[in-house]
C-alpha cells in the first residue's frame, strides 16, 4: 500500500513545481524516516514516508 | 565615466592639509552602504536567487592623534525569498515566501596612514569582532507558517576586517570605500539549504561606501 502514498505526495511536489522525476525521487528519499537497517533495505527500502518534511522544503538556516 | 567625474569632483573639492588640522582625539559618525556577496553562495542562490546583499546602517569612531581609531557600527540586510528542496546539488523553489534579516554589530580597532602631500586621501585598515543576529520568517498565509514551523532566530560572534581609503571632502565631511570581509561561523550549515550545500559561513567579501560626518 506505499505506492498510492508516495504517487500522492509525488503529485503534491509536482503541484509545487517541482518537475522533474528525478528530483522527486531524490527528495522522496532524502525526507523519508530511515526504517529498520540504517540505510535503504529490502524489508522498508528508504523508510516511511514523510509528506510534512518534503514539501516544507529549506529555508537558509532551517 | 560617470563614476570618472565624480571622483575628479571629489578630488578637487578636497580640503587642502592646512584646513585640517586635527584635534587629538575626534568623535565621528557615518552612514554606510555596504553590497556584499555572501560566502554561502549556492545557498543564497537557491533561496533568493542571487549570491549577493546590501546592508544599510552607521555608527561612530573614534579617532586618537589622527591615526589610530575605534569604530562601533550597527547594519541590517533584509531579503525575501523561498523556500527550496534540494536534490542532487540542485535547488527546486517550493513558493513558501520567506524573509532573512541579518543584524551585524561591529567593533573595529584600526590604523590610518598620512600620505605626505596627500592628507586628503587617508588609506587606513582595521578590523575587529561582531556580533550577528539572524532571523529567517515565514510570510506565507497563517496556516502554511503554522503547518511548517520554520521560523529561526539565531545569534552568533564572528571576525570582520576593512582596508580602503577616505577622501575629505570638507572640513567635517569625507568618504570612504573599502573592502570587507566577514566570517561568521556557527549560525547555517547545521539544517536548512546550507546543510544541502556544507556551506557554514554566514559573512562573505563586500565593497563598504561611508559618509563620514566630523573631523
Amino acid at each position: 500500500m506505499s505506492a498510492p502514498h508516495v504517487a500522492g505526495v509525488a503529485a503534491m511536489m509536482m503541484q509545487q513545481g517541482i518537475r522533474s522525476p528525478a528530483a522527486i525521487e531524490a527528495v522522496l528519499e532524502q525526507y523519508a524516516v530511515d526504517l529498520g537497517t540504517p540505510g535503504r533495505d529490502n524489508s522498508f527500502g528508504f523508510g516511511l514516508i514523510d509528506a510534512r518534511a518534503a514539501l516544507r522544503g529549506l529555508g537558509v538556516a532551517r | 565615466m560617470r563614476a570618472f567625474v565624480l571622483v575628479a569632483l571629489l578630488t578637487t573639492a578636497a580640503v587642502p592639509a592646512a584646513a585640517q588640522s586635527a584635534p587629538a582625539v575626534g568623535i565621528r559618525g557615518f552612514f554606510a552602504f555596504t553590497e556584499q556577496a555572501f560566502s554561502a553562495k549556492n545557498t543564497f542562490n537557491a533561496v533568493f536567487g542571487k549570491s549577493s546583499g546590501e546592508f544599510l546602517g552607521g555608527g561612530a569612531q573614534v579617532i586618537v592623534f589622527d591615526t589610530f581609531f575605534g569604530e562601533i557600527s550597527g547594519s541590517q540586510f533584509a531579503e525575501t525569498g523561498s523556500r527550496v528542496v534540494v536534490a542532487n546539488g540542485s535547488a527546486f523553489s517550493l513558493g513558501i515566501p520567506l524573509k532573512a534579516t541579518l543584524n551585524p554589530v561591529e567593533l573595529t580597532g584600526g590604523y590610518r596612514l598620512r600620505l605626505k602631500n596627500l592628507d586628503w586621501l587617508r588609506p587606513y585598515a582595521d578590523a575587529g569582532v561582531g556580533w550577528y543576529s539572524y532571523k529567517e520568517t515565514c510570510t506565507a498565509d497563517a496556516a502554511t507558517c503554522s503547518a511548517i514551523d520554520a521560523d529561526l532566530s539565531a545569534k552568533h560572534n564572528g571576525f570582520v576586517m576593512h582596508g580602503g581609503v577616505e577622501l575629505r571632502l570638507h572640513r567635517w565631511v569625507g568618504v570612504t570605500a573599502d573592502l570587507q570581509y566577514t566570517h561568521i561561523p556557527g549560525i547555517i550549515g547545521t539544517d536548512g539549504a546550507s546543510k544541502a550545500f556544507n556551506e557554514q559561513d554566514l559573512g562573505g567579501l563586500g565593497g563598504r561606501f561611508r559618509v563620514i560626518v566630523g573631523r
